[in-house]
């Protein structure tokens, strides 16, 4: 597989020791390298190279087209990667509140607009790379921190009960598929 | 009588006057009223008035007399056109008394309010500043700040025309404290992630805020219920208000309060009615406090709600921790389901514990204090699986008689007196077969008294173990399911006659122990 890029090349920060490199070109054709270390935090990415046969001698030659995920959430992505490729595996969590800590670096890479923030968690879920989500899902179980349900209601868009039914009623009134 | 219809502003200086007619006076829909000179004033002259804004001079009202005119506006009862109320040189402001039994918050922030010109003409577009001050809400959600400074104790009743937040010009809100400022994409759109994210991200909130959304939608309370949150127990106490805390098995053993504000539930016995939900939490070492409503939900709708959220079938605990005389049992029986255990922690008459007991006859667990009278024997036969009885001041005599009433497993008895005597020929009936369910008596008599060994194994047929034996018993002193293992070692072994039944005693100074072993 062979595809040119159509924009600059968005280098990753230094790695160690002759890193093996991997090249992601994103749903906008923005490329990008990642190094081995940090590529593997992504289940989907590291089955996909596993799959494909990858080497040392033909990663960068054989760029890896991710459809779902735009260039701006794989940068941020790529920078997340970069930073935690020497973490210990994630732990499973009992208790995620008590069990761990935001760090303040990864939480100024996560101020970023609700929209954004959500895009972002969509693309994580789709590359299954489990810290980033954990990450994720802190900022926004954090939203809710003095908050009253009236409140909660409006941060996270609940819609009251009839406003459920409403939209289910709309749901099974509008024609299905047709065929 | 006056008639003073088409006066909007009345200042007005009293001495002594007749009440009745001052009554005729403050009952009309004035703007503004203001009553000056040093008049007795009384909690019914408040109520009477009717007007918009109220200034009294130099008034004698009592904390008490301001709390219970707060309440009554709280359930709309009491000038519903009232915007403003002050009241000059006012020197008794007590917090605690005027608060007593009423949701309120305390807000240290940064409110305006603008006062209406056909209020204050002279001060036209005038807006004062508050910047702490105690928030209440009437049931209809209507929102008061009272506001203290030098001896000037003023009320606030906010409005769409008469409040306004300065500096952020923010959309006005008035059934919310104003800690929330929308940015500029204020909502994420939590239900829309899919199912992992969505879990994730409601197992990173704290149970507090987990529990507040599930207030939110029969969506929300599905999805928080699926999150299996873990407690250790649900305990209901009747106060001046009812309170709901719930336990958590937790790193932290941390505690939830949640506070109805049912405050007069049992002068009007009105437990059906809705209420806001005061709640308080251990978060991040701090105790934040928030009120939530939703629309008509009772007392019962609240406990109901957290019971099936927490997935939990009945209250653990109920504690009676003060004195409900007018409080309907049924009611709260129908409003909170069944309890487990029975704490009775105020002093009642055994008539009102036993009403108490019979309302919730499905009790496992009673605790109270101790009294000789026809109505406790008749509690005692309620076949509870655990009594625990506690000595009133000066500590009585628990009787033979009594001891044999109890066919309870768990016997536990505090600061009682129990004779060697009485002791003694408990034990003797024990072993001939009395008391067949018991399998834990433990007494703990008043400061300063003792067991004599002699005296209470006198007669009994029983043998010494070695001090070195240590034998493993089920501890029923909480509860029967899931009891705790301690161990005893040594003791005094006596065994029942016709069973075998063997039990061991132990005896230190003013405590006894009694374990029965298992078959």
């Amino acid at each position: 597989m062979s595809v040119e890029p159509e924009v600059p090349i968005v280098q990753v920060e230094e790695v160690r020791e002759n890193p093996v490199l991997y090249k992601i070109i994103s749903s906008d054709n923005h490329v990008f390298t990642i190094s081995e270390h940090a590529v593997k935090l992504s289940k989907t990415l590291w089955d996909l190279i596993t799959n494909l046969g990858l080497t040392a001698e033909n990663a960068l030659d054989n760029p890896i087209p991710v459809e779902n995920v735009n260039g701006k959430n794989m940068e941020t992505i790529v920078q997340f990667c970069e930073r935690h490729k020497y973490d210990e595996e994630e732990p499973e969590y009992t208790n995620y509140i008590r069990e761990f800590v935001l760090p303040e670096w990864d939480r100024q890479l996560l101020s970023i607009d609700n929209e954004e923030l959500f895009q972002l968690i969509l693309a994580t879920n789709y590359l299954d790379i489990q810290k980033l989500m954990d990450y994720c899902c802190r900022v926004i179980g954090d939203m809710a921190k003095d908050k009253t349900p009236e409140e909660l209601r409006i941060i996270y868009g609940i819609p009251t009960d009839a406003e459920d039914d409403a939209l289910e009623r709309s749901a099974s009134d509008s024609p299905g598929p047709s065929g | 009588m006056f008639y003073l219809y088409s006066v909007r502003r009345l200042w007005i200086s009293l001495n002594e006057s007749n009440q009745q007619s001052l009554h005729s006076i403050f009952i009309q829909n004035f703007d503004q009223l203001l009553i000056s000179a040093n008049s007795n004033l009384i909690l019914d002259d408040l109520l009477v008035t009717n007007s918009l804004s109220i200034i009294y001079e130099n008034s004698n009202l009592t904390c008490k007399e301001l709390n219970r005119f707060l309440k009554l506006w709280m359930r709309n009862k009491a000038n519903r056109r009232l915007e403003h109320l002050m009241l000059n040189s006012y020197r008794e402001f007590n917090e605690r008394t005027i608060f007593k039994g009423i949701n309120y918050k305390k807000v240290a922030e940064e409110r305006w309010f603008d006062k209406d010109d056909k209020l204050f003409s002279n001060f036209v577009n005038d807006a004062v500043c508050v910047k702490d001050g105690f928030d209440i809400i009437r049931e209809d959600g209507t929102r008061m700040t009272i506001h203290y400074y030098y001896n000037d104790l003023e009320f606030f009743v906010w409005n769409h025309n008469t409040l306004f937040f300065l500096s952020s010009l923010l959309p006005f809100r008035p059934y919310s404290i104003p800690i929330f400022i929308p940015t500029m994409n204020p909502t994420f759109p939590l239900l829309n992630l899919p199912e992992k994210p969505l879990q994730i991200a409601l197992q990173n909130m704290e149970p507090l805020y987990q529990l507040a959304l599930s207030t939110l939608s029969a969506r929300t309370k599905v999805l928080v219920k699926s999150l299996k949150i873990q407690i250790r127990k649900t305990n209901i106490h009747i106060r001046e208000e009812i309170s709901f805390s719930i336990w958590k098995l937790d790193f932290n053993q941390e505690d939830w309060y949640f506070l109805t504000n049912a405050n007069d539930a049992y002068i009007s016995n009105e437990l059906e009615e809705p209420c806001y939900l005061e709640t308080r939490a251990w978060v991040d070492d701090q105790i934040p406090i928030f009120l939530w409503r939703k629309e008509g939900f009772t007392v019962k709708n609240w406990v109901q709600h957290f019971l099936d959220v927490l997935n939990r079938e009945e209250i653990d605990k109920l504690f009676f921790q003060w004195n409900p005389e007018n409080l309907n049992l049924e009611n709260l029986h129908q409003a909170i389901g069944d309890v487990n255990q029975i704490h009775i922690q105020h002093e009642l008459s055994a008539e009102r514990c036993l009403q108490i007991v019979q309302h919730f006859q499905s009790a496992q667990v009673l605790s109270m204090f101790f009294e000789i009278s026809e109505n406790f024997q008749k509690i005692l036969l309620q076949n509870f699986e655990i009594v625990i009885l506690t000595a009133r001041q000066p500590p009585a005599s628990i009787d033979l008689d009594t001891l044999l009433t109890i066919n309870s497993c768990s016997i536990q008895l505090h600061r009682l007196i129990v004779t060697n005597k009485t002791l003694n020929r408990f034990l003797k009936h024990w072993i001939a077969g009395s008391n067949p369910n018991i399998r834990h008596l433990s007494i703990l008599l008043p400061a300063n008294e003792v067991f004599s060994e002699t005296d209470v194994f006198r007669g009994v047929v029983c043998s010494y173990a070695a001090e070195d034996r240590e034998l493993e018993f089920k501890d029923y002193m909480e509860n029967l399911e899931n009891p705790e293992r301690t161990t005893v070692a040594g003791g005094i072994d006596i065994r029942r006659k016709e069973s075998g039944t063997t039990a061991t005693i132990k005896l230190e100074d003013g405590q006894l122990r009694m374990n029965v072993w298992d078959d």
